[in-house]
């Protein structure tokens, strides 16, 4: 299935782009994010969250959306 | 109340709206760029009792966003002198400037007189003490963070509804998240995200629209782009925090975080 991944906040710059089109193999969240981290080493480092259909999802969930969002926590103020 | 004769004129504020403002008290805490403008609106529409807490001093580099500050004000305490200039914005109100840091010795007696709490820090630790506190003492609080050119808005811990920990569990390791010093952050983005905060203070305050509790809407200036996205409530995550002392919370934070493998 094709996904567009869309990235938000420092994860722009560490995997080098802001959206990306992916024929994912995974089923869930969680083999999404084993992808992610095999794809992009330094993600393994940061607290991120993931959301598909506007609401953030847990690991277990099936992909079900082919717009994933994909994001950190922000610290500025 | 010539004053608020605007907000008067909205049948969604009228007199009894107007009256709700002057009796409510709110808490910002960080006047910084988030809560520069934020400071600014809620003191123009007449909250009737402002405390604000920062321990840091205006320097040259704020002036590019804290529009509340002026060049005289280098140096001085950011609380204090933020007192000084919304009083003479409106002198018909009460504001209380509290030059300290917020920690887990003062949080809770700070925060306990206030009916909302606004959160402009710029750093995960103080961001879970404001969690945990409001948390413990029941009170909703406006959520706004920044990085360059996006922002994250939400209300935590509003009637009932879901807190920070229940989007972010634990705090990030340190150094992990740039702040706006190390990152840079285009001036007029904190404007924007701290306008919404005052939105969001005035529409709790007043019982209209829709709060944004349970949501977290992501903004980025460069695109306009605006989403939304739902999270629900860890409520055993939320059953510790109560149990919890909040000195004992910030540490096991600490020591979690830094065991993190990484």
């Amino acid at each position: 299935m094709d996904v567009t991944l869309t990235y938000y906040g420092k994860l722009v710059e560490v995997v080098g782009k802001s959206q990306e089109l992916i024929d994912v193999q995974a089923i869930t969240l969680r083999e999404l994010v084993l992808w992610l981290e095999n794809e992009y080493p330094d993600l393994k480092k940061l607290s991120l969250k993931i959301a598909q259909n506007n609401a953030i999802g847990e690991l277990e969930d099936k992909i079900t959306s082919k717009n994933i969002d994909i994001f950190p926590p922000f610290s500025g103020g | 109340m010539k004053r608020y004769s605007r907000h008067i004129a909205l049948s969604e504020v009228g007199l009894l709206g107007q009256l709700k403002i002057s009796e409510s008290k709110v808490l910002v805490i960080g006047a910084g760029g988030l809560g520069a403008p934020l400071l600014l609106y809620l003191t123009a529409a007449g909250i009737g009792t402002i405390g604000i807490v920062d321990f840091d001093t205006v320097s040259l580099s704020n002036l590019q966003r804290q529009v509340l500050f002026r060049e005289q004000d280098l140096n001085l305490n950011k609380a204090d002198i933020a007192k000084a200039r919304l009083r003479a914005r409106n002198s018909e109100i009460n504001i209380t400037s509290y030059p300290v840091a917020l920690s887990t010795s003062n949080a809770l007696e700070i925060l306990k007189t206030y009916d909302i709490v606004v959160d402009c820090t710029d750093n995960f630790r103080t961001r879970y003490l404001i969690n945990d506190a409001c948390v413990k003492l029941n009170k909703p609080f406006v959520f706004a963070a920044i990085y360059k050119f996006e922002g994250q808005l939400s209300v935590f811990n509003y009637a009932g509804g879901p807190t920070y920990r229940c989007l972010f569990p634990l705090p990030p390791k340190a150094g992990e998240v740039p702040n706006c010093e190390e990152a840079g952050v285009l001036g007029v983005l904190p404007g924007i995200l701290g306008a919404y905060q005052a939105n969001e203070v005035l529409k709790i305050i007043l019982n209209i629209g829709e709060v944004l509790s349970g949501k977290l809407v992501s903004i980025n200036l460069l695109t306009n782009q605006q989403k939304s996205f739902q999270f629900k409530k860890n409520k055993p995550l939320i059953k510790q925090v109560i149990q919890e002392e909040l000195s004992y919370i910030e540490l096991n934070d600490c020591k979690i975080t830094h065991e993190k493998k990484h």
